[in-house]
């Protein structure tokens, strides 16, 4: 059930030339943003906090690739680690900055994890994201410029992310956790 | 199921696809799949709200599966810092997962406690078996002491049938029982040798029995 190429296509345009404002957005606090996608990160599904809070209609929002809200303040290793761990057929816990249609944004505490089908195949993913907690968020501000300066000061993208992943690593091995016991010892219940 | 036959039935054709749709969403979901969601939002305001009313209906349960066997998986492999996140769980469902936290916080305290059990029976074990060795060599040490006074014993019994011969008729007797003390030094040596070997098997045996337990 996807809206038709050619608004995707159009939808993307109009996200290539937007400009974040660096205006906040917030969750309530008990609200749960929800999106499935296919295997590939096309969204099949987008509940209404999630038009509400992007700026988008169900409708625009099928068959977008989720990359739709993505913000460019985001870390690319970020989503390496994502997809690594997902398409594995494991869960995932992240903090992200998204983007909404006009450039404002929004951060959300999100968990993403593989859909089976009866045979234990991956054929999609689902994700739940919620208000996250303020201080988790300004850790992860200050985390992500980090690995985004990383990024972004190697020319070779490849390199760039490759040494960005690494600096993950190691602040996780100089931690002695692993990702999820440190995303579990800075996120309160 | 009048109502519903009346839906069905209207001319509205956004009206009648919500309704197939939803119906196909929710007896879907009845089956236990939990994937299928209204995607087709219709225009009639009041229709619109009943298929949000739906999605989060299958949201928030499809949330609850996702998350409960997810902690749940990892609490059976000793990962208890996976909690189950309540935020934005509503009623029953906060409920169910912050008993699921419950239950995992004390398999988690089970898991330590166990943990501390087995330490104390490692050690208990170790002094065991440091307590099996001394005392083998206490026995082992007292063997060789009863060994070399009864050498002593045969020599003197030896040396008395020796000297009763020579004092002929009149010590005969003497000479009986200097050969019947000689006899029980050779019975006593004997039963010795045998506590020796018993007391080695014995403490063989136990010593594999402490690092089989040891072990486990
Ligand atoms: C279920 C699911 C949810 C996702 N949610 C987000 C999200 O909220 N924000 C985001 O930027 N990327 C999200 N992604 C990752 C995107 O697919 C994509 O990898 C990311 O935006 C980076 O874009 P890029 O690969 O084009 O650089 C999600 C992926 C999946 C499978």
């Amino acid at each position: 059930m996807s809206a038709s190429p050619a608004l995707n296509r159009e939808l993307l345009q109009e996200y290539r030339a937007v400009k974040p404002t660096g205006v906040e957005r917030k969750l309530g606090p008990e609200e749960v943003i929800v999106s499935k996608t296919d295997t590939k990160g096309h969204i099949t599904y987008a509940n209404h906090v999630f038009c509400r809070i992007a700026g988008y209609t169900t409708e625009e929002l099928m068959g977008a690739p989720h990359s739709i809200v993505r913000h460019p303040d985001m870390p690319r290793c970020v989503f390496k680690l994502l997809w690594d761990v997902i398409s594995a057929g494991n869960e995932i816990f992240a903090y992200v900055k998204n983007m909404a249609r006009n450039g404002d944004h929004y951060w959300v505490f999100a968990h993403v994890t593989p859909t089976f089908n009866a045979a234990g195949e991956i054929v999609g993913y689902h994700s739940n994201r919620r208000c996250p907690d303020r201080k988790a968020v300004e850790l992860f501000e200050g985390l992500y410029k980090a690995l985004r300066d990383i990024e972004n000061s190697i020319p070779d993208r490849r390199i760039g992310l490759e040494t960005s992943f690494n600096k993950v690593l190691e602040i996780l091995e100089s931690k002695g956790v692993s990702y999820d016991e440190f995303i579990f010892s800075v996120t309160p219940n | 199921m009048n109502s519903y036959l009346a839906l069905h039935q209207t001319k509205d054709e956004s009206v009648r696809d919500f309704v197939a749709e939803a119906t196909t969403v929710c007896k879907t979901a009845a089956e236990g799949d939990l994937e299928q969601r209204i995607c087709h939002l219709p225009e009639d305001p009041r229709f619109a709200d009943l298929a949000i009313a739906i999605n989060s209906l299958l949201d928030s349960t499809d949330a609850f599966v996702r998350e409960s066997s997810a902690t749940l998986a990892a609490a059976s492999k000793g990962k208890f810092y996976r909690r189950f996140i309540v935020r934005g769980m509503p009623g029953s469902f906060r409920r169910g997962a912050i008993q699921i936290n419950d239950a995992s916080n004390e398999m988690a305290a089970q898991a330590e406690t166990l943990e501390e059990a087995r330490e104390h029976r490692d050690e208990a074990f170790l002094k065991l078996e440091s307590l099996v060795s001394e005392s083998n060599a206490r026995v082992e040490s007292t063997v060789a002491e009863i060994s070399k006074i009864l050498g002593g014993v045969t020599v003197l019994a030896i040396n008395a049938r020796i000297e009763a011969s020579r004092a002929g008729e009149a010590s005969a007797g003497f000479g009986v029982v200097a050969s019947e003390i000689e006899k029980m030094a050779q019975r006593i040596t004997k039963s010795t040798d045998r506590l020796t070997v018993e007391v080695s098997v014995f403490m063989e045996e136990s010593k594999s029995i402490l690092q089989s337990i040891l072990a486990s």
